[in-house]
């Protein structure tokens, strides 16, 4: 099968990279080995929390130098401040253009985000109807005082928990609940009464008043906070509510699976369908050959996949965006790491086993930086050689943190524009 | 064959992301889930069998749950294990006559305009609602006056012009229902140098029987194709298929479920598309004429299982002037025979909804899709033609 582009990978730089590459004329497959970690990210997108010393970062553009010090490798480092700057501008852009409705700017600095646990997080992008405060050490509160209204008896969101932290940060709260007869159905199975099965049984649109009935009876306050299960299929949902109730309604993101997180996956997906990308769930690449192993640089001819069998996929380009190891794009075995995919060069990493994790569950984990070696156009290297038609992107890269630095977003989002800057380049 | 091991079961994460694309626990909260009827399920049921439910039939062995799962576990497979192990022999009559596609198809095409004539009286619709549970407001297929077998045999073009030559699996619903699927299937491989054989004994693939639960059934026709495959395969490359289904059960139901060792020749099964794609990678070559039509490509939930959505879209994309739309892959609800079956029809129409809504909203004139339930589903619920899209390139053929 032939295609301009294989993008392997299905998450928010696999799909970033895609949908860029389709709209500027490229024939793309996308291919993925499940539905991807976005399903378990809060909804809000991180550039950079903090440097690699744990030193607080309030505006990325300011501490992109000093992260270059003390991270030569991250790919931010690699691009350099200026690049950096110009591809997150133009991922605001994008996100906003392909129905991603965002708050948040690069240049105006983080904002605040609230976590499932009721903490609040720095970010740099939240989707318009996630809760967010502006603010860098404290949240610079517009309300007095918020009402945290819950659906009754829904376990992955805890309101005490929330309430408690608002409390200590000078909010007023009162906490209500809520049930519709229509979701006494999903109780019959308490396991799965979780946020996206709610969300859809709350988005319909018979429901749609009744929901709004409930929330009138808590809108004594300035603001109202709901758990995120509603306005799954149906995005609008939280901003309609927010204006017939005449108070802003935001919604927090919830323990897994989570919906704001899903809600950005399926929308990449259409947006990738809609300009006639076509997608291979389910598959794996199995085997894949080299135009002529022997060069002084490697191309990539064929890639074999589970799936089609003896049929290759013969792709001009290849995006490597499969994620770190939680999404199989990285494998560690007993002595060694490796790139699941192509075996490519990774940046350096300790010998000895040991010194790969932490015993402290909480302390920043070495591991969680290893990864796939780039230049600054994201092309890659395979036993020192470079790989002309292969490109990485997000969480498979190296040189990062993105618990500790909390930048996984801003990398996977940045580092798909560049990749797909660089096949532009050589077309 | 170790179910354990095939499952994978013990790889799962509890991440539920499974339970989220799963159609059926959408709108029909009675059933557990993927996740609580899998690998939850299955942790229990190893201590106990008296953890098994019942409402595992609720499952509509869409395989959803797998492609969704990042895990590589295949939870369909588990639960269709699980109810092949502790379900109660089936002895509805009802679900005998959905699923025993063969024995139904050969008695109803040898009277087949008195069948089709009487299957739509009102008296028979009641009768097949109250009595044995096929709700009256379906409309049934069809069922062909001569079946494609027996047409090949008395009115095929000589088969034997051709220097190559490939084994058409043609499915029950080309043979009983719509032959002329199976005509355009040998239109377009005639066109393309290739002559057609069949088996020497096909049966229906067994999928409608695992669905209902006669496990040994489907045994038994896989049994029966295996030896009939493997015969064909001494003289021809391969065997192809039009329906993405029948193309599937060989492919995975067979080892997955059945437990058939399929490995010598699970790689030479193709859907018709993915060998046309073939042949044209060989050079060969197929003249179409302009089809100024949109047309909206569905994915059926096998063929989002097998992964091979590429090749009908890239040889549809050969037409010229067609424009096709690629709809997000969204579950018709109808699974086989699933929603003929009065108790899971309103669950069937309200997993279709989303996907009837976008198919109306597209623009489109026709729909495509290699599954023949999905076609019955689709055209009922939205009122649009939905073909194979063997046909759709047969009837563009110059």
């Amino acid at each position: 099968m032939r295609f301009d582009v294989v993008v392997m990978g299905g998450g928010l730089a696999g799909y970033t990279c895609a949908i860029t590459l389709l709209d500027s004329g490229l024939s793309c497959a996308l291919m993925s080995i499940g539905q991807s970690a976005l399903h378990f990210s809060s909804g809000s997108m991180d550039f950079l929390n903090a440097l690699p010393n744990g030193e607080r970062v309030y505006k990325p553009e300011a501490a992109l130098e000093k992260l270059k010090e003390l991270a030569p490798e991250h790919p931010y480092s690699l691009m350099g401040a200026e690049k950096t700057k110009a591809m997150a501008l133009e991922a605001e852009r994008l996100l906003n253009n392909w129905g991603i409705l965002v708050s948040g700017s690069f240049t105006e600095g983080n904002h605040l985000r609230l976590s499932p646990m009721g903490k609040l997080l720095p970010t740099w992008l939240s989707q318009k109807d996630v809760f967010w405060v502006k603010g860098d050490e404290k949240p610079l509160w517009e309300w007095k005082k918020v009402s945290i209204v819950t659906v009754k008896d829904f376990l992955d969101f805890s309101p005490e928990i929330i309430s408690a932290q608002l409390n200590d940060l000078g909010l007023q709260t009162k906490i209500s609940s809520f049930t519709l007869p229509d979701l006494e159905i999903l109780r019959e199975n308490p396991s799965e009464f979780r946020s996206v099965n709610i969300a859809r049984v709350l988005d319909k649109k018979e429901n749609r008043p009744l929901v709004l009935a409930e929330l009138k009876k808590a809108t004594d306050c300035d603001a109202l906070i709901l758990p995120a299960c509603l306005g799954l299929n149906h995005p609008s949902f939280i901003s309609e509510l927010s204006k017939e109730l005449g108070i802003p309604v935001r919604i927090v993101p919830t323990l897994a699976p989570s919906m704001v997180g899903a809600r950005i996956n399926n929308h990449l997906h259409r947006e990738f369908l809609a300009r006639g990308g076509v997608s291979m769930p389910k598959d794996v690449a199995t085997a894949y050959t080299f135009k002529d192993p022997d060069a002084e640089t490697l191309t990539i001819e064929k890639i074999f996949t589970a799936n089609h069998g003896d049929i290759p996929i013969r792709p001009r380009h290849v995006i490597l965006a499969t994620g770190s190891f939680f999404s199989k794009g990285l494998y560690a075995d007993m002595g060694k790491i490796k790139e699941a995919v192509f075996e490519l060069d990774l940046l350096d990493y300790p010998d000895q086993r040991e010194e790969w994790t932490k015993y402290d569950f909480f302390a920043p984990q070495p591991y969680a930086g290893f990864g796939v070696k780039v230049d600054e156009n994201m092309r890659t290297f395979k036993k020192g050689k470079l790989v002309t038609n292969l490109k990485a992107a997000g969480l498979v890269l190296g040189g990062f943190n993105p618990v500790l630095q909390g930048c996984g977003a801003g990398v996977a989002l940045v580092t798909a524009l560049v990749a797909a800057q660089s096949v532009l380049a050589e077309e | 064959m170790n179910p354990l091991l095939s499952t994978n079961f013990d790889a799962c994460t509890k991440c539920t992301i499974c339970t989220e694309y799963c159609p059926v626990s959408q709108v029909r909260p009675a059933f557990a889930g993927p996740k609580q009827s899998g690998p939850d399920g299955e942790r229990q049921r190893l201590k106990d069998a008296a953890f098994y439910s019942e409402a595992l039939k609720y499952c509509t062995n869409c395989k959803r749950c797998e492609v969704a799962c990042p895990s590589n576990v295949h939870i369909g497979d588990e639960i269709a294990l699980a109810r092949k192990k502790f379900a109660p022999y089936n002895l509805s009559p009802r679900d005998a006559i959905l699923s025993h596609t063969d024995f139904m198809g050969s008695m109803a095409t040898m009277a087949a305009p008195i069948v089709n004539f009487m299957a739509n009286l009102a008296p028979t619709k009641f009768f097949l609602d109250k009595f044995l549970g096929i709700p009256s407001w379906r409309s049934f297929p069809r069922y062909a006056n001569k079946t494609f077998r027996a047409w090949f045999s008395d009115n095929a073009p000589d088969q034997s012009v051709y220097k190559d030559t490939v084994t058409l699996f043609h499915g029950c619903f080309v043979n009983y229902n719509n032959p002329s699927l199976g005509k355009d299937a040998l239109k377009l491989l005639n066109a393309l140098g290739v002559g057609v054989r069949l088996l020497a004994g096909e049966r229906c693939c067994g999928v409608p029987l695992i669905a209902s639960g006669f496990f040994q059934d489907a045994l038994d026709n896989a049994t029966t194709n295996k030896a009939s495959i493997e015969k064909a395969l001494e003289n021809t490359e391969r065997i192809v298929i039009p329906s993405s289904t029948c193309t599937m059960t060989l492919r995975d139901e067979y080892p997955e479920v059945l437990q058939i060792d399929n490995s010598s020749w699970r790689d030479r099964i193709d859907l018709l598309p993915r060998y046309f794609y073939r042949l044209l990678e060989e050079g060969r070559e197929l003249k179409f004429k302009p089809m100024e039509k949109v047309v909206a490509y569905h994915t059926a939930c096998h063929m989002e299982k097998l992964g091979w959505t590429a090749y009908s879209i890239d040889l549809l994309r050969l037409i010229p002037g067609i424009k096709l739309i690629l709809l997000p892959s969204l579950c018709c609800g109808i699974a086989g025979t699933y929603g003929f079956k009065k108790e899971n029809s309103p669950t069937a129409q309200k997993i279709g909804e989303p996907l009837f809504d976008l198919i109306k909203g597209s623009g489109c004139s026709l729909v495509v899709s290699e599954c023949e339930t999905c076609k019955m589903q689709i055209e009922m619920c939205t009122g649009l033609p939905c073909e194979n899209p063997v046909t759709i390139l047969a009837d563009a053929l110059i």
